[in-house]
Order: C-alpha cells, then sequence, then structure tokens
C-alpha cells in the first residue's frame, strides 16, 4: 500500500518534534537558577567509568534533562491548567478562589509538631523570666474560603489557633488576630492573591489588635502614606504554575517616622525598612527588610522611652516589624531558622519590655527550629 | 530506563531512529541490538553481563539441540537442561532472597544465614521466559534454529519489550527479525500506537495512582471501594499502557507484535478475562506449562491440578511474594469453579450479572495482588466489608478525581475505538485522529516536564 499524505506527516512530525527538542537541549543556553522555584537545577553530569557502571550517570542525566526540557515553564503551565480543567485541584497544594487568587490547601493538625513548639515557647519564657505574647497568624485560604472555586478540603485555622492558645493555659498572653480578621467585611484584603503572606493592611490590622491588647498607643491607619509597585506576583503564583494569573500591586505603608534597619546580612544601618531595589528582582516580598534575615534590628529614634519589642518570628514579620516600630523605640526580629545562638544572650545585653511569638499556622505546624529556642 | 522518561524520549529514541534508518539494512539488526543493550544497561550496568550470559547460554542451547535433533537423539535431554539453566537464572536472581526468608522460618539451623539482597534485575521475567520459549520452540521445530548470535542476542533485548513485555514468543517473530519491511504507513500507525501508550500511562494510570494513594489514607468504606477501581483502572493503564508503547515502538523498526490486551475489563467471566488480560503471558503458560502438562485431556482430577499448577506459577511469575501465590491460586478456583459449573449458571442469568461478577471478581484480585503485608490486606478487606462514614476529604478527592475516573472507565471500554471505527474514513476524520494524537503528546510532555518542577519555597516563608 502506498503511503499516504497523513502518514508522512505523523512520522515527520513525531520525528521533528523529537528531532528538535534533542536539539535545543543541546544548543540552547541552559539557566542555573529557577527564580520561580528558588533552587538551582540540575547540573550536566560528567561521564565518568564510575558514574556509568554505579548507574549513577543515567539518573543524573535525567535529572538533569528533567530540570532543562525546553519551553518547561510553557508545559509546565500547560499541565497545571490540564489538571485544574479537570477538576483536580483538591489534591493539589495550591487553590484556586474568586478574583485569580491563589492561596494554600488548608493546614493540617499536626499533634507532635504542636506540643513541641507551644513546649518551646514556655521554655522561652522560663528562660527570659517573662511572661511572652504568642500570636498565630491563620491562612489566606481560611479567610477567602466562601471565595474558592470548585473542590476544596475545610479550613480549620480557627479550631487549630483555638486549641493552640488553650495548650497554652494562659503561660503565654495570646494575641487574638483571628478575630480582628474575621470582623473585617472583606477579608481578601487581608492577604496577596498570588502568595501566602498578609499585606501591609493585614499585617497592620494585626499590629493594632496586638497594641490595642498591650494597651499601648498606634497610628491611625489614615497616617500613612501608602506607594505602590505593581507586578507582585509571589510564592502561590510560583507553586500553582498558573501563569496566566494576573499579577497585583503591591503596598507600601510608610509614615513620617525616620526608621533605620540593621540586619545580619551587612550590618550597617539603612535609613527605611524598605529596600526598593530588591523590587526589580523576581522575589518583590524581599522589598520588606530585605528578605528573611537571621536578626534584624529596627531603630526609631524618635520613640526614645518607649521600650522595646523582641519578636520571634517567621516571615510574616517582615511586614508586621515595621509597624511595630511605631510603638517602639527598637524592635528585634529573630527567625529561629537561621539564628542559632541562645536567646537568652540577647535579653542580657538588653532589656525588652515585650516578648512576641510571631508565627503563620502553616508554620507553625511544620517548624521544627522553635525547639531549639533558648 | 522508561519509556515515559525524558531521556528515552529527547535522547534514546531520536537517536536510535535516526542510527537505525540511516544504516544500511545489513547492519540494523546489530544497531539495534547495540542500542537495546544500552537501554538494558542504563539503570544497572552491571546487569549487562547477566544480559550476555542469558544470551550466550542460550544461542548455544538452542545450537546443541538442533544438532542434537540433526542426529536423531538426545535433544530432549538438551532442551530440559536449557529450560533448567533459564530457571535457575530466575530463581537466583528472582527468587533466593524469599526462599532463604522462608527456609529461616521453617529450619533453625538456618537463622545464622543472611538472606540474599539481590537487586531483581530489571525484565528478567520477561526475556527469560523469552529465552526458554526459543529454546522449546526450536525442539518442537515450531522455528528454524537462529545461526546468527547478533540476530538471537536482538530477540532477546529488544528494548521495545525488554522491560514489560509482551512476552514475544521466539516463533512469532523468527522470520521477521530477517524479512520485514519498514513503511511510512507502519512508522505512521507505531507513532499513534505509542502516543496512545504514552498518554494511558501518564495522563490517566498515573493520576489513577495518585489518587488510590491519597485514598489509602482517608476513612469509609467509599474511599475504600474508589480506591480499588481506581486501582483496577491503574493497573490497566500503566500495563496495557506500556504494552501499546511497545508495539507501537517495535511497528517504527518494522515489527509486528501480537497483541497483549483485549480490553479485559468487559470480561463476562474470569475465563474471558483472562483472555484478555496479558494474553501473552497467559499463552505462555498455556503452550508451554498447561498442554505439555495434558491440559483438559487427561480427566476433569488431572485438569484440576494442572490449572493449580499453571495458575499458581502465573502467580509466583508476578513477584517472590506469597500474596502474587495467593492471587493465582484466587484465579485458579475461580477458573475451576467457571470450568465445573459457574459458567452454566451465568449463561442462564441475564448478561450484566456476569459482567458484575467478572469485575468484582478481578477487583478483589486487585487487593490481594497491592498488599504485599498480609496483615495490611486483613485490614483493607475489612474497610472494603465494614460500612463507615466517610470523611470530608475522602469524598472531595472521589469528587475531584470523578471527571478522570470517568474517562478512565470509559478509556478501559472499545467503546471510543467502536465509535472511531464506525466513523467514515474521511480525510477530515483522519486528520482529526491525528490532530488528537499530537494532543496527547503535548499533553503528556507537560506531565513529564512538570513532575520536576518542585517550587522550593522554604526560603519564602
Amino acid at each position: 500500500m502506498k503511503a499516504k499524505t497523513e502518514h508522512w506527516v505523523t512520522v515527520v512530525g513525531f520525528c521533528a518534534f523529537l528531532g528538535v527538542a534533542a536539539a535545543l537541549y543541546l544548543f540552547l543556553p541552559r539557566s542555573e537558577y529557577s527564580e520561580r522555584e528558588k533552587r538551582y537545577l540540575a547540573k550536566s553530569p560528567t561521564l565518568t567509568i564510575d558514574s556509568l557502571v554505579s548507574g549513577e550517570y543515567g539518573e543524573d542525566l535525567e535529572t538533569y534533562m528533567a530540570d532543562h526540557i525546553p519551553a518547561r515553564d510553557f508545559f509546565v503551565g500547560l499541565n497545571a491548567y490540564a489538571d485544574l480543567l479537570s477538576g483536580r485541584q483538591v489534591s493539589k497544594e495550591i487553590y484556586v478562589a474568586e478574583e485569580n487568587r491563589l492561596v494554600e490547601a488548608p493546614v493540617l493538625w499536626n499533634e507532635v509538631q504542636a506540643t513541641k513548639n507551644i513546649a518551646a515557647v514556655d521554655r522561652l519564657a522560663k528562660a527570659l523570666d517573662q511572661k511572652v505574647d504568642l500570636m498565630i497568624v491563620p491562612s489566606a485560604g481560611w479567610a477567602v474560603e466562601d471565595q474558592i472555586i470548585g473542590l476544596a478540603d475545610p479550613y480549620t485555622d480557627k479550631e487549630q489557633i483555638e486549641r493552640l492558645y488553650a495548650m497554652t493555659n494562659d503561660r503565654a498572653n495570646t494575641v487574638d488576630v483571628l478575630s480582628a480578621f474575621a470582623a473585617e467585611s472583606d477579608r481578601g484584603v487581608l492577604y496577596y492573591k498570588t502568595d501566602h503572606h498578609w499585606t501591609s493592611f493585614g499585617a497592620y490590622k494585626a499590629y493594632s489588635a496586638y497594641m490595642a491588647a498591650k494597651d499601648r498607643a498606634y497610628p491611625a491607619a489614615e497616617e500613612f502614606a501608602v506607594t505602590v509597585a505593581d507586578g507582585f506576583q509571589g510564592s502561590t503564583y510560583s507553586r500553582a504554575a498558573l501563569w496566566l494569573t494576573p499579577s497585583e500591586p503591591l503596598e507600601l505603608w510608610k509614615r513620617t517616622s525616620r526608621l533605620f534597619v540593621t540586619n545580619s546580612k551587612t550590618n550597617q544601618p539603612h535609613e527605611g525598612v524598605f529596600y526598593t531595589e530588591r523590587l526589580n528582582e523576581a522575589d518583590k516580598y524581599t522589598v520588606f527588610l530585605d528578605g528573611n534575615q537571621a536578626i534584624v534590628r529596627i531603630e526609631n529614634p524618635e520613640n526614645v522611652g518607649k521600650g522595646s519589642a523582641l519578636v520571634i518570628r517567621d516571615s510574616y514579620a517582615n511586614c508586621l516589624g515595621p509597624f511595630l516600630a511605631e510603638s517602639y523605640e527598637t524592635v528585634v526580629l529573630v527567625d529561629p531558622r537561621y539564628y542559632k545562638q541562645p536567646i537568652t544572650e540577647l535579653c542580657d545585653k538588653e532589656e525588652f519590655t515585650d516578648v512576641l511569638v510571631c508565627y503563620s499556622l502553616g508554620n507553625f505546624m511544620t517548624d521544627n527550629n522553635l525547639v531549639w529556642l533558648k | 530506563m522508561l519509556f515515559s522518561s525524558h531521556v528515552f524520549l529527547f535522547a534514546f529514541l531520536p537517536s536510535v531512529l535516526l542510527v537505525y534508518y540511516l544504516s544500511p539494512r545489513q547492519i540494523r539488526i546489530p544497531v539495534l541490538l547495540l542500542w537495546s543493550l544500552a537501554f538494558y544497561g542504563w539503570g544497572e550496568p552491571i546487569y549487562l553481563f547477566l544480559m550476555i550470559g542469558t544470551i550466550a547460554i542460550n544461542y548455544v542451547f538452542g545450537a546443541w539441540i538442533n544438532t542434537r535433533q540433526s542426529k536423531g537423539s538426545g535433544a530432549k535431554g538438551v532442551l530440559a537442561a536449557g529450560v533448567v539453566t533459564n530457571l535457575l537464572i530466575l530463581g537466583f536472581f528472582k527468587y533466593a532472597g524469599f526462599f532463604v526468608t522462608q527456609l529461616k522460618a521453617l529450619l533453625p539451623f538456618m537463622a545464622g544465614v543472611k538472606a540474599p539482597q539481590i537487586a531483581l534485575p530489571i525484565g528478567i521475567s520477561f526475556y527469560v521466559f523469552q529465552s526458554m520459549s526459543y529454546l522449546i520452540d526450536v525442539y518442537r521445530h515450531d522455528a528454524p534454529v537462529q545461526k546468527n548470535v547478533l540476530t538471537f542476542g536482538t530477540y532477546v533485548t529488544l528494548f521495545p519489550q525488554l522491560i514489560a513485555g509482551p512476552i514475544v514468543r521466539y516463533s512469532d517473530v523468527a522470520s521477521q527479525m530477517t524479512n520485514r519491511k519498514e513503511s511510512m504507513e507502519k512508522f505512521a500507525s507505531g507513532v499513534q500506537r505509542f502516543i496512545i501508550g504514552l498518554g494511558k500511562k501518564l495522563l490517566l494510570a498515573n493520576p489513577m495512582g495518585n489518587v488510590w494513594e491519597l485514598l489509602q489514607e482517608q476513612n469509609g468504606t467509599a474511599a475504600a471501594w474508589v480506591g480499588i477501581i481506581a486501582y483496577t483502572l491503574q493497573i490497566y493503564f500503566d500495563f496495557s499502557g506500556y504494552s501499546d508503547m511497545a508495539i507501537g515502538l517495535g511497528r517504527m523498526f518494522g515489527f509486528e507484535f501480537l497483541e497483549n490486551f483485549n480490553y479485559p475489563y468487559i470480561s463476562a467471566t474470569v475465563t474471558e478475562f483472562w483472555r484478555r488480560w496479558h494474553i501473552s503471558l497467559s499463552t505462555w503458560f498455556k503452550e508451554y506449562v498447561y498442554i505439555p502438562l495434558g491440559g483438559n485431556r487427561k480427566g476433569l482430577p488431572r485438569q484440576i491440578v494442572n490449572l493449580l499448577v499453571v495458575w499458581g506459577l502465573t502467580g509466583f511469575w508476578h513477584g517472590a511474594s506469597w500474596n502474587f501465590l495467593l492471587w493465582g491460586l484466587y484465579y485458579a478456583v475461580l477458573l475451576i469453579l467457571e470450568k465445573l459449573f459457574l459458567l452454566k449458571w451465568l449463561q442462564k442469568l441475564p448478561k450484566f450479572v456476569g459482567h458484575l461478577y467478572s469485575l468484582l471478581a478481578v477487583m478483589l484480585g486487585w487487593v490481594l495482588f497491592f498488599f504485599e503485608d498480609m496483615g495490611q490486606l486483613g485490614v483493607f478487606f475489612a474497610k472494603l466489608f465494614t460500612p463507615t462514614a466517610t470523611n470530608v476529604e475522602a469524598v472531595n478527592l472521589i469528587l475531584g478525581f470523578g471527571p478522570l475516573l470517568l474517562v478512565s472507565c470509559v478509556a478501559a471500554t472499545p467503546l471510543l475505538k467502536n465509535w472511531g471505527d464506525r466513523l467514515q474514513n474521511t480525510k477530515f476524520i483522519r486528520y482529526g485522529k491525528l490532530a488528537a494524537c499530537g494532543v496527547i503528546f503535548f499533553l503528556c510532555v507537560a506531565a513529564l516536564a512538570s513532575n520536576s518542577y518542585n517550587p522550593f519555597i522554604y526560603f519564602r516563608f
């Protein structure tokens, strides 16, 4: 039988696809680092007798080719949309909500980690000989649960936070951010649409709730001037790989007070809490306090005599810390994931009026660095 | 190397196709042999020695049988020696650890012996069975002896069917090894078949495996049933997808392998199921074990014994663990019952009863097949048959995967194929099918690319 045109089309199409892909693998320039994944991609494996014989070369080459497939973002996105359209979002880490919002799937209660971390907070209070404040921040998904499109597992942030607070047995002052957030008519504005963090507005709400609980003065929201940086696409955007999701503005709230920041990376005072040059980077969230640092000190010379706050925290406090500096002379932020010295040493050097442990619920349920607190 | 890997799709396959078609006809077999050996040695190069040894041993035994036969005597003994050698190879690499562990439990003096930890050489169950089929086919004059060791080596290692079948019997491909005709039409149909197989694996089997895994962590009777339905679908699409890819790749190089699956889940009896599931394996056992044992020609008691032997072996072939033996014997019992009276009963009942019974029997069979740990097996059976409420997460998973479960159920029947065959053979339809294959292939590459996409967000928190 004579070959028909469609046979030619099939064969040539298939071979061309494989051939072009193979050629692109060989000749396309390769990136070493994936901004979206925040990781270095696999390096080209070196062929040695040993690596070949052990089969290691084969494995490494597969990892390498998988990391560097031409048009990787396109294919990853295509797959993400195919999965979404087939209805499987409930099995994924990220859910889609109304208004192009991407939120993390519900945090699962982790009895072991919860017990350990609450005990760590207790130990910290004992070591410092001071009652500490505990603030657990609910997740973005909880805030917009009724706006999630399609199937979603239930968010139990309220129950989990209440349970955690009950576990402290009043040995810590618990800060009820959740109720303050629940009172908002539009909870969506408390969190970014493409990132798991709270917005500046959300952080301000948490700050005011905390200050009210501490009977401290705090400026009204209207006192802040807001500048807007466009084009923010955060962590849930990267993780969902639904690339057509539009970017969103990122708000920087600023008052007249002059704040000075020293972080463990440079050890040089920086004027202002915003590192605006970092808005040009892929990860714009680092505009707040220069991203994650082991220890950050914010000084407000106008607040002399208003005391100091020590915050044991995760990245949510990158945005909260600057607000606290409006009410204290000094705010010291310590991230136990990077800071490995004893906290007691810090407290020997200076007296802290208030000690706050501030974590997102998701991190509090998974982070195992808190147990090293001394 | 797996077909659904980047190395295979974007390095191995383009290079073997290129070199194969650029080579003159005389050296195409050696080219296939060379690439097949590379394919085999990719994961565990050390087992290349085993492969080459297996080829050499069987080549020599084949020639020896042939010489003995031309001399008139002794061929049977040589055949027996050859078969035993193959079984020893398989026994050592696949079953030694299992047997030593069992003996240790039985015999106190073996307590000090360490069970050998042998990594199962990939595809050994398949290529040892192919080698045995060669020796038996030569002995029976079903196929001529292969004089050329390279051609014989190619038959044993041919990469499309090397690691997961179909088990190609030597008599079925003997003539194709030397006289086959590659053609544009065959190549094109091979491409389509390969893509359909890849689609079955990446777009249906993997998600079904995913939901089965997720549902095992949830509670409730419904979760257990939907879970085992998903596993039933996963194992079919995984295995038949692999066979489709093998058949498709074979066609790209001019080979025609026999079909390995024929919509097994539409069977009305378990007997029919085994005529439609992994056909090449059942045929192998029928041809080389069941019939030589006397099959059904020596009276009912003997037939029952034969069935037990064949199905015990079939079960054990799937893995060195008690549950596989149990799974095989479970089918022996069902097949014996069907032969004794069940088939007659089923014929009198409405057709759907037979389908329901077969599907249920097969699904419960897969439960035996999945759980290697007898304790877990019991727990899962209890879950299936004790009514308990299903939690909301499980309901969400069932609903979320619902569309894909439905698509998979339909794809496991010949509905789509029949519909496609009934369509008029117009240009529009033919190109439509081609376009569908293109879309499937793109989605497959997307699924493959996504496996490596792991946003590392630790630094973000």
